[in-house]
């Protein structure tokens, strides 16, 4: 427990400054479009994306976070399977963190925007694709997944470039990169298409979250005797 | 505590580091770790602090593999070159970091090391000098009370006095709370007499294993004209030969035998010195 | 440093010597008290088991004893087995290289006694 603990306070501290700086700009940047929007709103329509740079955020710091953090924890004596579960609760912590920062930031936005009677302001989100009355509990439901998922995607990422070097890591991408490209030859984006749009939204974070549990347990079996000296 | 070496191999893709060693020691104790650059040194203390795996064989602590053992290591702390601490967080943060990780994290003495080092608790890792990464990890390493303690050159960047209080430190905690003490050095010549054990590895294999009290018997320097240290010498391991003024010099391992020879002069040689033989010969042997 | 030792000799014995010299020269007096293994250890940056080692010897060999809790003391009789223990060493400690170095310079027996008495 004392180590679960420990591992928590290592990450919170490691990445505190990075996530204050990111929230800091994204708000001043969210701010500034909303007092644009509320006083030009007149002339020209604004949206604003809080959800996305995110995204983008958590997954670029996923993809690193295993060269940073790995080692310094192995040394402290964790075994490679105390390592990826204490990593794992703490990108669940994480991303539920986010997830409500965002759905707050909605609130708070819509909350001024009416109070301020700022009509057509539009915050982009995926939950628009579903519910355009954007209901609270499924936008952090939705953020929350999507975060996870970024996480691990990040992650994976870096197993990838961690266990098999350089090589091996933009091969990897490169494998990646094929997939579209072989799905228009085969055409098999016409069915995905049709499933996606016609799945609910409960199916598709569902199998969501099952992907990323598959991709979590593919880390965890790829890291079981990894060296803390990167390949 | 007891570590064993089980036919410990380590190969990487383009050479071999570690090539079958075995041995056994057992703490408390300060043990001189000792080999020049690429000896393995680093390769070895790698996989007992568990952080990566042999090729072959395995090391066990008490009995048990270290690999992926957390229990086993949570006993053991090991201050590595660099690298030890995150550089995002602050020098108390990463101490309040340990105190999580290792079971007998004693604060009040870290705290009081702090001190001794003139580091500024506020500072953040990346914002400090070599010598002050060094001055924190042998603070880790001390406060850290694990019963397996080792200090890969601990000291880069740090002056003599930050060197000598090092050793003041070693001295007093051996003496009041006695450790098994791995200490990996260049500075020889400092640190020789604070080892009770000595163990050599010379490219990838383990050369030597001896008590500092049987060293000076053990490790021999003969000197006189050629013929007698020749004939002297003879059915002896020597490290290293050579002749100056028609006087040969001659370094060797007795193993225990006497030198019964006569019109020569017998003298010890110092650990420091052996190190420097030790990687003449290395250069001997790859031009040939 | 001026009292740092060599690797001549083994770390423990240095410290016997240097003990036993102090005694001999009248630094130390019977009953007076000897510094801890750990005074030692810390004075010449060694270890401290080293250290102890060198005193035990001593204590072994009733030069010095140790009073529990206290500490360790200068025994009463500690010069006298130290001079009958030192006359035995110096013929083979400082006659016979005398000898040596004085058959290599080609100094006659005479030479040498006329040297001694001089000297």
């Amino acid at each position: 427990m004392n180590v679960l603990k420990g591992s928590f306070y290592v990450f919170f501290q490691s990445y505190k400054k990075q996530n204050i700086i990111f929230w800091c700009i994204l708000f001043s940047i969210v701010f500034l479009s909303f007092f644009l929007d509320s006083f030009f709103g007149k002339y020209i329509s604004f949206a604003i994306t809080i959800s996305i740079p995110v995204y983008i955020f958590y997954s670029t710091m996923a993809s690193k976070i295993l060269n940073r953090t790995m080692p310094y924890f192995l040394k402290l004596g964790l075994s490679r399977i105390q390592y990826v579960l204490h990593l794992g609760l703490f990108f669940l912590a994480w991303s539920i963190a986010g997830a409500f920062i965002i759905a707050c930031t909605h609130e708070i936005i819509t909350f001024f925007s009416e109070l301020l009677d700022v009509k057509d302001i539009i915050i982009i989100h995926p939950v628009l694709l579903f519910d355009t009355t954007q209901p609270f509990m499924l936008i952090v439901a939705l953020d929350f997944v999507l975060l996870l998922f970024c996480l691990i995607s990040g992650l994976l990422l870096n197993v990838v470039f961690y266990r098999l070097g350089t090589i091996g890591g933009y091969s990897f991408i490169g494998i990646l990169a094929l997939i579209p490209i072989v799905m228009v030859i085969f055409e098999w984006y016409t069915p995905l298409f049709e499933v996606l749009s016609k799945a609910s939204v409960f199916s598709i974070l569902s199998s969501l979250l099952l992907m990323t549990f598959l991709i979590y347990s593919v880390i965890t079996g790829a890291l079981r005797k990894a060296s803390a000296i990167p390949a | 505590m007891i570590i064993e070496a089980r036919n410990v191999s380590k190969s990487y893709t383009h050479k071999q580091a570690l090539e079958n060693i075995n041995f056994t020691i057992e703490g408390p104790k300060i043990i001189g770790f000792l080999g020049h650059n690429g000896a393995g040194k680093t390769t070895f203390l790698n996989m007992l602090a568990g952080l990566f795996s042999a090729t072959e064989g395995e090391i066990c602590v008490n009995g048990e593999n270290v690999f992926n053992a957390p229990h086993v290591l949570s006993e053991i702390c090991f201050v590595a070159e660099s690298g030890n601490f995150q550089d995002e967080m602050t020098v108390a943060q990463s101490l309040k970091a340990n105190s999580f990780f290792y079971p007998k994290w004693d604060e009040d003495f870290a705290k009081e090391l702090l001190q001794v080092f003139a580091l500024n608790p506020k500072d953040k890792v990346k914002s400090l000098s070599k010598g002050m990464v060094s001055a924190l990890g042998i603070i880790t390493g001390f406060a850290s009370h694990a019963a397996i303690t080792i200090f890969d050159e601990p000291y880069i960047g740090l002056d003599a006095a930050g060197r000598n209080t090092f050793y003041d430190l070693l001295i007093e905690q051996q003496a009041e709370n006695p450790r098994l003490f791995l200490l990996s050095t260049h500075l020889i010549d400092e640190a020789s007499a604070l080892f009770e054990e000595i163990l050599i590895l010379h490219e990838g294999k383990l050369l030597l294993q001896k008590d500092a009290d049987e060293w000076p018997q053990h490790v021999v320097a003969v000197k006189g004209s050629p013929n007698h240290v020749e004939q002297a010498i003879e059915g002896f391991e020597v490290i290293y030969k050579q002749s100056f003024m028609h006087e040969m010099t001659a370094v060797l391992f007795t193993n225990g035998k006497e030198i019964e020879a006569e019109n020569i002069t017998i003298g010890s040689v110092s650990l420091q010195d052996m190190l420097v033989y030790l990687s003449k010969k290395k250069k001997v042997g790859s031009t040939r | 440093m001026t009292h740092s030792l060599n690797n001549e000799k083994p770390i423990f014995q240095q410290i016997r010597e240097r003990i036993e010299d102090a005694i001999l020269d009248g630094h130390l007096q019977p009953e007076d008290r000897i510094p801890s293994t750990n005074e030692f250890a810390k004075e010449y940056q060694i270890n401290p088991a080293t250290a102890g080692k060198g005193v035990n010897e001593l204590v072994d060999k009733g030069v010095i004893y140790k009073q529990r809790g206290i500490g360790m003391f200068v025994s009463p009789q500690a010069r006298t087995i130290l001079t009958l223990e030192r006359k035995d060493s110096f013929f083979t400690q400082h006659i016979e290289p005398l000898k040596k170095e004085a058959t290599r310079l080609g100094i006659s027996d005479e030479e040498l006694q006329n040297m001694l008495q001089r000297g």
